[in-house]
């Protein structure tokens, strides 16, 4: 039955993850709230679903022309050097830090992205009119 | 010299995020997203999927990271991972067809109450 539960998180946080919104800030919660999952444990299956994942939606972008590859090269390499550090820091961290890191991290995420969204919507409401 | 410093300024971004993601294990993907519409000017859709292509390398890099240091449980993995799949396709269904509504909103609020719930 868990397993069950585990498929269907991962399909929520696929279709969001998919459309390039941010999977794993769903998936990351939901596997820590409702399943009890540990921290760190749950951002490190985050981190490895994802490559299966990113390589097939990748594929299908490539094939919609839908990849800027000068912005792919600029920001990929140096993020996935410097990843690895991050990622050393997080695992040596207490875990009750880093869960309340990262509900904070969630937070402001999710208040900044909101306020984008109102202006933009702002922005499109003036556009029409003029 | 300008387009030069541009180059950098935008590399820089790129560690700070490979850092980021590293650290939280996921969240990159949105900054990202938001780097390439304000600085880099592209358009919202291309940036999404962009997006999902730079964030893979790094996710990689990470996840290799924590399986080193047992933060991996591969039966968890797999039940996720053909859940996430599916849902994956969907997305990208999704975004060719999306427009900016009501469900972004919810996702936020979602993460909201998410990270509220994790403080306490």
């Amino acid at each position: 039955m868990l397993i069950f539960w585990f498929v269907i998180v991962g399909l929520f946080s696929g279709i969001i993850a998919g459309m390039g919104m941010g999977g794993g800030t769903l998936l990351i919660p939901m596997l820590v709230i409702f399943l009890g999952v540990e921290q760190s444990m749950a951002q490190g299956i985050n981190l490895l679903v994802f490559v299966p994942l990113g390589i097939i939606v990748g594929i299908i972008y490539i094939r919609s022309h839908l990849i800027d590859f000068k912005s792919f090269l600029m920001l990929a390499i140096p993020a996935a050097i410097v990843a690895f550090i991050g990622s050393f820091v997080s695992l040596n961290l207490q875990k009750e830090v880093l869960r309340k890191i990262f509900a904070i991290f969630l937070i402001l995420l999710g208040v900044i992205q909101m306020i984008v969204w109102i202006l933009k919507k702002k922005k499109n409401k003036s556009y029409k009119k003029t | 010299m300008k387009k030069w410093f541009g180059g950098a300024f935008i590399c820089l971004c790129g560690a700070v995020v490979g850092f980021i993601n590293g650290f939280m294990g996921a969240g990159g993907g949105i900054i990202v997203v938001f780097i390439l519409s304000t600085i880099c000017k592209i358009e919202t859709k291309k940036a999404h999927a962009t997006a999902v292509l730079i964030i893979l390398p790094v996710c990689l890099v990470s996840a290799v990271t924590y399986m080193i240091n047992q933060f991996v449980n591969f039966e968890i993995v797999f039940s996720v991972g053909i859940g996430s799949i599916l849902g994956g396709i969907l997305g990208t269904f999704a975004l060719k067809k999306m427009k900016a509504n009501i469900i972004d909103c919810i996702f936020y609020v979602i993460m909201i109450v998410a990270g509220i719930r994790m403080l306490i």
